[in-house]
């Protein structure tokens, strides 16, 4: 596992996984924005993140072919932390397909992902390169993961622990230049509150989010 | 206004014995709205008003331009437009507030749509008229921001297409016009029917324009509002449906429309004061298709169908959101969030139908004649399908 400050990354030879926070934290999602781009397809779990823009699990990285039996084993780990599978318990894993010929996986993949998730231990390499790049902003630190595939991006996830809302990271995510980018923001934790109670949130101003969009510009480049 | 709902009956039921086609172009009966007359849509209550200015702070004024008959004189009239103001509060060039957008179908114009997607905010009154005068209107309301140096805020202007009655290539709307309405506006009851934006708009082939209607949401010991107000025109008129029934097949039978453009849109704004983001209030906005839809509309290829949503409980200090270091919101819970996308359905259905029950026959340019909606004949088919209320089923 490689510890990168605003998320960790965890590799298998078949896939890899981003978290932000362990997986079986307390319910509570973070905002998120997505942006694909030209004719990317490759997405399961993004319904969720469009209809109330967050996210509350790990985001799942794996060759295109084998996207479906991932987000299965990323649901089962939704399951794993509230059989309630809801939106702020890992519900639904936000699983991103990767052209790249898929490795052979052994047959008892699907724990062995569980398990280093769990653990936030790596065990080999995805087959594809990452590159991890950040910036700090006044008081803000933005950090991308590349992925690429010969050469080319496949994916970028931008992490930012400034207070941005939906809208704001939005204009983070569309700077992607990948075919699909996800921008998140940790620096509002939507916890799950009582009807009687109103979630807190904090937000950046127009001046403070101008200097993390140009970081955000140099560092999907 | 109140309505004797059993002489209504009676009446009624007289009135039903006279032919379909005169009942038609000459109601017997005043306009009312619609839970005035029984008809009661969804199950969320309304607000006091049952108007968009049940939302505190939420004003509304109608500037109203009628004059002229008969043939089409570019430029001349006859004339049946005008402008609907609405305040979403009153300093909102210096207090923004969040809100979001929805387009069911974008053949149209709504400025400000980018502001909503962009920004997140609403940093202007809003202004609904006719086609031709969108940008006319847009200037007017560009001269009430500030000027310095921070970004200026963004008119928020939807229009829809009166050219059935009214001059609309003569742009009959000035900017005296836009103030007036804007200077008119108070909290209260909302006028409805033929009125300011409203004047001239056609909807399911009867006489639309303004309708409003609100809902009062109780849970976890708050009690928040949510107001609609629509510019209907839109929508064929064997489509219309009241609270389910298909009222416009029916009446079609009895008296078919003239066969015309299907040019034409509903605006529909909602204002509440409960605590929603911007993209909160985007699914919100996105409710009001389902309101929309529930009246028979399915957004013609033609239409220009747009929402904007509006939330008064946060408000935003334009130097503090351009310039600051940072502020602070707050939220109702996504989990809780559902009453408020009923209330947004249920009140837009009923403002369209308000417009509906509350537009009077209107004729304009070449003598085209545009009826109300027959109410006799409505509640009579409302009544053989048992959706009216307070005994007026029979």
């Amino acid at each position: 596992m490689a510890k990168q400050g605003l998320f960790k990354v965890v590799e298998l030879p078949f896939c890899q996984a981003l978290l932000f926070e362990h997986w079986d934290a307390a319910p509570g999602r973070f905002f998120a924005a997505l942006r694909t781009r030209g004719a990317f397809t490759s997405l399961l779990g993004n319904g969720v993140l469009e209809e109330f823009r967050t996210i509350s699990g790990p985001v799942l990285l794996v060759p295109s072919s084998a996207i479906g039996g991932v987000y299965d084993a990323g649901l089962r780990l939704a399951d794993a932390r509230s059989l309630d599978a809801e939106i702020d318990q890992g519900w639904t894993p936000l699983t991103i397909g990767i052209d790249v010929t898929a490795p052979a996986r052994p047959d008892n993949w699907s724990a062995q992902f569980l398990d280093a998730i769990q653990q936030e231990k790596s065990s080999g390499a995805a087959p594809w390169q990452n590159t991890v790049r950040d910036a700090s902003v006044a008081d803000y630190r933005l950090q991308r993961l590349h992925c690429h595939v010969d050469g080319k991006q496949a994916a970028t996830i931008l992490a930012t622990d400034a207070p941005l809302l939906p809208q704001q990271l939005q204009r983070l995510a569309d700077l992607g230049e990948a075919p699909v980018t996800i921008a998140v923001a940790l620096g509002n934790r939507l916890p799950r509150v009582e009807v009687s109670e109103l979630q807190q949130i904090d937000a950046v101003s127009e001046q403070q989010l101008a200097p993390l969009l140009s970081a955000a510009r140099r560092l999907t480049r | 206004m109140t309505f004797d709902r059993r002489q209504f009956v009676q009446l009624g039921a007289l009135s039903l014995l006279a032919p379909a086609a005169t009942a038609a172009a000459t109601p017997v009966l005043g306009r009312h709205r619609a839970r005035a007359l029984g008809i009661t849509i969804g199950h969320l209550p309304p607000g006091p008003l049952n108007a968009i200015t049940d939302v505190a702070g939420v004003e509304v004024g109608h500037t109203t331009i009628i004059s002229g008959h008969g043939k089409l004189e570019i430029g001349v009239g006859p004339v049946r437009t005008g402008v609907t103001a609405i305040w979403p509060q009153r300093n909102i060039v210096h207090e923004f507030l969040p809100c979001g957008v929805d387009v069911p179908n974008g053949n149209g114009e709504f400025s400000g749509m980018l502001a909503a997607r962009n920004l997140g905010i609403l940093n202007s009154p809003i202004c609904l008229t006719t086609t031709s005068s969108v940008g006319m209107v847009h200037d007017a309301l560009q001269k009430l921001q500030p000027v310095d140096d921070l970004p200026s805020g963004t008119p928020v202007v939807g229009e829809t297409w009166d050219d059935i009655l009214n001059d609309g290539v003569g742009r009959h709307v000035h900017e005296k016009h836009v103030l007036e309405a804007l200077a008119a506006a108070r909290g209260g009851p909302v006028a409805e029917g033929s009125v300011g934006g409203g004047t001239g708009m056609t909807c399911y082939e009867y006489k639309g324009g303004i309708g409003t209607a609100s809902r009062v949401i109780e849970q976890g010991g708050s009690r928040h509002t949510v107001g609609v107000l629509v510019q209907a025109n839109h929508g064929l008129r064997y489509l219309l449906r009241i609270d389910g029934v298909p009222v416009g097949a029916e009446l079609s039978r009895q008296s078919p429309a003239e066969p015309r453009s299907e040019l034409n849109s509903a605006l529909m704004i909602i204002a509440t004061d409960a605590p929603l983001l911007a993209h909160q209030l985007q699914r919100l906005a996105r409710r009001a298709t389902h309101g929309l839809a529930r009246t028979g509309s399915i957004s013609s290829n033609s239409s220009g169908d747009f929402t904007l949503a509006f939330s008064t409980a946060n408000r935003i200090p334009r130097e503090a959101f351009y310039r600051g270091r940072g502020y602070a919101l707050q939220s109702v819970e996504q989990f809780h969030i559902f009453p408020y996308l009923e209330a947004a359905s249920e009140a837009v259905e009923e403002a369209i139908i308000n417009a509906l029950c509350m537009a009077e026959d209107m004729t304009g340019i070449n003598g085209n004649f545009v009826p109300a909606l027959p109410l006799t004949e409505t509640l009579e088919i409302l009544r053989r399908h048992g959706r009216l209320s307070g005994g007026a089923n029979g």
